[in-house]
Order: structure tokens, then sequence, then C-alpha cells
């Protein structure tokens, strides 16, 4: 039943999924020229595509789907960001790179040769209770994960509190010491106490 | 993660060293055993356990090496680690190990976890079996890898980043051989044994929950069933752990694509607990996968009863197979199982074929996606498909509501990313009017909606996240830049100021003297 035509495009799609980088935790501030820039160093990168987050919370990171022009590029990018930290647009946080998966992509063609078959269960089936409960467990499943991805994201919230904290303290020692450079306070003292002060 | 939350006199009921080995020759008062029992379980010297310490993300496997007591009754066990693929998928590059091999941990940077306080970290027992082919390894026969939850026959060195197929004299201080195989062998570990312990993890996992779940899920399946005399087999099977499993095989025969935290990988599920579930799912692929050529050269439906039977009671010799879902494996079990479940149910399976004049949609322009759906949203006529295929199109989607409701729509697959499950997928579809949308979903929350392989689909109505403002990042540490701007100029201009104020001096200097 699978067109020659269905074939060839199902095959192409596929070659190209291959050659597609699957990138996460992006910020979203970034934008489709940084991502280009950034990832210019492997090779030639074809398109950038944003995933839109549709029914996600909101505060999840950014992803996005970046074509290169050949597959050993795109498995230089996935083994290079696994072995080192790869921080777009001077975010702390390093960015993930996976080799992208078929169902990344919503625009995706038919696969040839496969036929999708549905059926209205009748009420005295007797499979029909199990498929009640099957799918209470699939919503009780939503909810579940919904649930463990908010207690992930309020421990990055944290994380990234304390590590802003860490960091704003830092910065105010070293303007100290600046300002105490700047207006020759250090230099008096050193003048005085007789120590070298650079 | 609190399991090993035991108290000190406990541990101390709990625990008793075995037969004495011989006393240190460092300090005579640390004394050496051969063996210990903690919890009903009795470890020897050279065998192989689970470490869990606390923080990580799963469990370690080791060998236990050596035994001891110092005179202050602090009691260690020195061990040496096997490392599993995924601690050192770094180094491994391009080799592609199965799901239960190991790795011999050798050289240095192991850590200081070399010697373990077995009250707090001991999980359970563990076979592992060295399939090298080295001279001095006795070659594993069928029967022990089989039995064996995991194998090795390389070693990695951590620091060096090598890993070998050579082992060396001694590993840490420790003769190869007893790193190999035993040869006289007495120790081959019963099915009893293997059922203890797998009891005493399952128990101690906090998945155990998910145990009941699925066992009242299950139940239904039961009560149908026992008429054909299934369950007799069953109630036989008195452990919990048998039961549970076979009621969830069945079941997940049903629907197998179902499997609430069984194999999630996502980054938002808990570490710790989930991710050592996934490895046991892993590591019983391989029984699950003897099991498959059985079923699915059958396609009747009486056969599949008996095919069951034979599954459980394979299962059980075997004692792999611990709590929650069969393996992954069973997916492919079920596609021939649903077929036969078409043939039992007296509906006929509506073939899902392209939708008539579905060209004619592309005729007039239409607003962007997002925009749609966002209308979507506030009409009312959004619904949220869960429970698919994952691989299905959008244009499959839209077939099959055509199909199923009668009615012309526009979906589309929601893109799996980090967040969304492996297993099924999701889309998003916008009805025509309010009122369409609402009896589908009404019809499919009263009604199931089978897809071919058992799946029901499960429909809710659609609510989007706002778009608009950029979402908070976490992890975006910024300084406060405009600070540091103005901060730069006073800078400069302080500088200034004193160089006009020493210039001034001199000259005011200049001018008394």
């Amino acid at each position: 039943m699978a067109s020659p035509s269905t074939q060839a495009d199902y095959a192409a799609f596929e070659e190209k999924v291959k050659r597609t980088v699957y990138l996460d935790n992006l910020s979203p501030h970034i934008t489709e020229p940084v991502v280009r820039s950034a990832l210019n160093q492997f090779g030639n990168v074809k398109s950038v595509h944003f995933i839109p987050n549709y029914i996600e919370p909101r505060n999840i990171p950014q992803c996005a789907l970046v074509e290169m022009e050949d597959l050993m590029q795109a498995e230089a990018v996935v083994s290079v960001t696994s072995h080192h930290y790869f921080m777009v647009s001077g975010m702390p946080r390093p960015v993930r790179a996976r080799p992208a998966e078929v169902n990344m992509f919503d625009d995706r063609p038919k696969m040839p040769g496969r036929t999708i078959q549905c059926q209205w269960l009748d009420e005295n089936d007797p499979d029909f209770k199990v498929a009640q409960k099957i799918k209470d467990l699939t919503k009780l499943n939503a909810a579940q994960s919904a649930f463990l991805l908010k207690q992930q994201l309020q421990e990055e919230e944290s994380l990234a509190k304390y590590q802003q904290d860490i960091l704003n303290t830092n910065y105010k020692k070293h303007e100290v010491i600046d300002n105490i450079m700047v207006d020759g306070t250090a230099r008096r003292l050193a003048d005085r106490y007789n120590l070298r002060c650079d | 993660m609190s399991h090993l939350r035991v108290t000190r006199i406990e541990d101390n009921m709990k625990f008793k060293w075995g037969r004495k080995k011989g006393v240190s020759k460092t300090d005579e008062r640390i004394q050496f055993y051969e063996s210990f029992t903690y919890e009903d379980v009795e470890y020897f010297v050279y065998d192989c356990a689970y470490i869990y310490c606390k923080g990580d993300t799963e469990t370690s496997i080791c060998k236990l090496v050596k035994m001891f007591e110092t005179p202050t009754h602090v009691k260690g066990v020195k061990v040496v680690r096997f490392r599993r693929p995924i601690d050192i998928r770094d180094i491994l590059g391009n080799h592609n190990p199965q799901w239960n091999e190991l790795f011999l941990a050798s050289g240095q940077g192991v850590g200081c976890r070399d010697y373990i306080n077995p009250l707090e970290v001991i999980v359970g027992k563990c076979s592992v079996v060295c399939t090298s082919k080295d001279e001095r390894n006795p070659h594993a026969s069928k029967i022990e890898l089989k039995w064996a939850d995991y194998f090795f026959y390389r070693t990695v060195d951590v620091e060096k980043r090598v890993i070998s197929e050579k082992f060396n004299y001694e590993i840490d201080g420790i003769k190869v051989e007893y790193f190999f195989n035993k040869r006289k062998d007495p120790k081959l570990i019963s099915p009893s044994n293997l059922k203890r312990n797998i009891k005493t993890e399952a128990g101690r996992s906090i998945l155990s929950s998910k145990i009941d779940l699925v066992e009242k899920g299950g139940g239904a399946v039961n009560t149908d069933k026992s008429g054909n005399g299934v369950s007799p087999v069953l109630l036989a099977e008195s452990k919990r752990a048998m039961t549970s499993m076979g009621e969830n095989r069945r079941m997940s025969n049903e629907n197998s694509t179902l499997r609430p935290k069984a194999t999630i990988n996502k980054d938002g599920t808990e570490p710790g607990q989930i991710s050592f579930r996934q490895d046991q799912d892993k590591a019983n692929v391989r029984s699950s996968d003897s099991l498959l050529p059985m079923n699915e050269s059958d396609t009747r439906p009486n056969k599949k009863r008996k095919l069951l039977l034979d599954g459980q009671k394979k299962v059980p010799k075997k004692g792999e197979d611990i709590d929650g879902k069969a393996g992954n494996a069973s997916d492919k079990m079920v596609p021939e199982l649903a077929g036969n479940k078409g043939a039992k149910t007296h509906a006929q399976f509506l073939e899902v074929t392209r939708r008539p004049d579905a060209d004619r949609s592309t005729w007039f322009k239409k607003l962007p996606w997002d925009q749609r759906l966002q209308t979507a949203e506030e009409m009312g006529t959004l619904v949220l498909l869960d429970n698919l295929d994952p691989s299905y199109t959008s244009l499959e989607v839209e077939d099959l509501v055509w199909h199923a409701f009668n009615r012309r729509v526009e979906a589309k697959m929601i893109q799996q990313g980090t967040f969304s499950h492996p297993h099924y997928g999701k889309a998003l579809v916008i009805f025509k009017s309010k009122d369409a949308a609402e009896a589908a979903i009404s019809k499919l929350q009263s009604e199931c909606l089978i897809l071919e392989d058992g799946r029901p689909v499960v429909g809710c109505k659609g609510t989007l996240t706002q778009q608009g403002e950029p979402a908070k990042f976490f992890g975006h540490l910024v300084l406060d830049v405009n600070k540091r701007q103005r901060q730069h100029d006073e800078k400069a201009q302080a500088k200034e100021m004193q160089e006009l104020r020493s210039q001034l001096k001199s000259t005011e200097i200049n001018e008394l003297t």
C-alpha cells in the first residue's frame, strides 16, 4: 500500500532526522541567529527551529532542533557538548545536545505501510473496565509527571537563587576592594605601613 | 529515599558476623570475617552486592573483598566497584555495551568509598558473572549467564580513561582470580535465594506503591479470566512479587504501553528510585525476550491463555522480574494479542484511511497555527488527546478523529522533547465548535476508543500555557551591569578629580612660594 513516493519521502525525512541535533536547556532569550553562530563552529547549520511549548509549564528552558549539513557534523555537536560545557550566549547554564528523533518533528511524513486502526469498545465488553482503568492511570501519570516537573523546577529555582546570592556577595567584595584601590585609601595605608600595594 | 533509616539498635540485631577469618597483620585487633548476615541475607567474601549511597542516582554494584570489624566496633567492608555503562559513557565512546554489562573498575580514582559501612549502604545481593576469555577464568555456563543479573568481561581504568579486556595480576591488592568465576562453583544462587533477595529489594523500593496500584488494575482482569481456570495457577504462587507480576503481565498484554514511572526518561524524574527501576527493567528484558518467540508464533485467543500460563510459570523459576510492569519486550507481544482481542470482541476494527476531501482543507488560507490554537482555547474547541502512539503524524490523528467521531478537525502532534513521555504521544485537536469538542470529550470519557495496540485514547480539555513574555530562566545569573557601568564612570571621574587636585595643589604651592 505504500507508494514509492511516500517511501522516498520518508527515507529523505529519516535522513534529515539523522542530521538534526536536539538542543535543550536554552534560555528563552536565545534567538535563531545566536544558535546559528554558536553551532557554526561545527559546520554548516542548515536550519534552526524552536519547539514551541504548548502544554508544559512556563518556566522550562527552550528547546530547538538544529539541522546540520551532514551526519558527521551532527555527531560532532553531540559528542562535544556531552564532554564539555557548552554555553550559548553567555548563560551559565550549559546547553545539552542529543541526536534528534523522529517524534520530535511535528511535520513528519507518514510512515509508509502503516495503517491505523481504531475501535469503539462496547460497554459489555469484558475489557471495557480495563480500558477505563487504563485511562485513569494515564491521567494519573500525567498529573504525577507534572508534579515532578514542578518539583524539579522549584529545586532549580532555589539553586539559581543560591548561586545568585553567592555571585552578588562576591561582586560586592570585589567592589569594595576596587573602591579602596581607586580612591587611594589602599595606597595611603600601604605607605603608612611601609608595604607595597599594586 | 529513606528506606535505610534504621536505628542503631535494630542495626545490631539485623547484623551478624559469620565465620572468623583471621586478624589483620597491621593491627591485631582488627578482626576479619568470612561472611556476615544482614537482614537475613548472608554475604560472603567475594560476593557481589548492590550498594546505595545517599545522593547517588542509582545503586552501584561492587564485589565485597574484605570484611572486618575494628576494635571500636566499627564494621567495614572493603569493596571493588563495578561500573555501569552509564557511569562511564564518556570513556565508552562508540562501544555499545549491553544493558546488564558491567565494567570492573581498576586503577586509582575509584574514590574514597572503597570502604563501606555495610549497615548503611548494602541493599541486596547481586550475581555477576565473568565472561572474559582469559585463561584464568573458568568459562561460565549458559545457565549461569541466564541467571546472573549482570556480566562483565572488561575493565575500565577511570583515571586513564581506558577500557581493556586484559586483567592484571591483581586488582587493588586482591588476586584477580577472585574476580573471575569460582572454580568449584557450589554457590550457584538458588531461586529461593534470588526470590528472597528480590522481595527485600521490592519491599524497600518506594515504588512498591505502584504495585498496589497496578494490582488493583490487574484485579479486574483477573476476575474476568478466572472462569477459565487461570487463577488456580496464580493462587498457587502465593508470593506477592509473583502474583503482582503475573497480573501485570496480563494487564500489560492488554495495554503494555502505559507504564507510570517505569521508564520515564524525563529529567523531571526523581533520581534514585526510578533510574534504579529502569535498570532492573532493562535487566529483565533478557528474560522477557526469551518468552517472545513462543508468543509471537501463536495468534489464537485460547492459546493466548495457555501462553500466559507458561509465561508465568517460566518467570517464577527465573525469579528475575520484580514488580511493576514487564520490560519493554512486552510491547512486542502486544500487537499480536491485540489482534486476537479484536477477533474476540465482536465489533470490527475501523480502519483509518484518509478521510474524504482531506485536501479541500488546503484551499483556504489559514491563520498561523499559534493563533488558531489561541482562538480555539478561548472558544473552548481545543481538545488534548493523550495516550496515542508517539509515532503518529498530525494527519493520521485528523483521520483518526474523522473515523471515530465523524468530524473534521485540525490536529497537530505535540513534538516530543525532554519533558514528554517517550511511550505515548499527545496531540492538540481543534474542533469546529464547542459542542463538538465537548461531545467528543464526553464520549471519550464514557466509552473507550481503542487503538490497534490496545491503548485507549484519553481526551481532555486543552489548556495552553501562556505564551508571550519570556519565561523565567533559572541559571541565568546576572550582575547588575548598569551598576558596573556607573562604577566605571565613577572611577574615571574620581581619577580625573585626583589629578586635578594634585595639579591644583602643586600650582598653589608654587604660588605660595
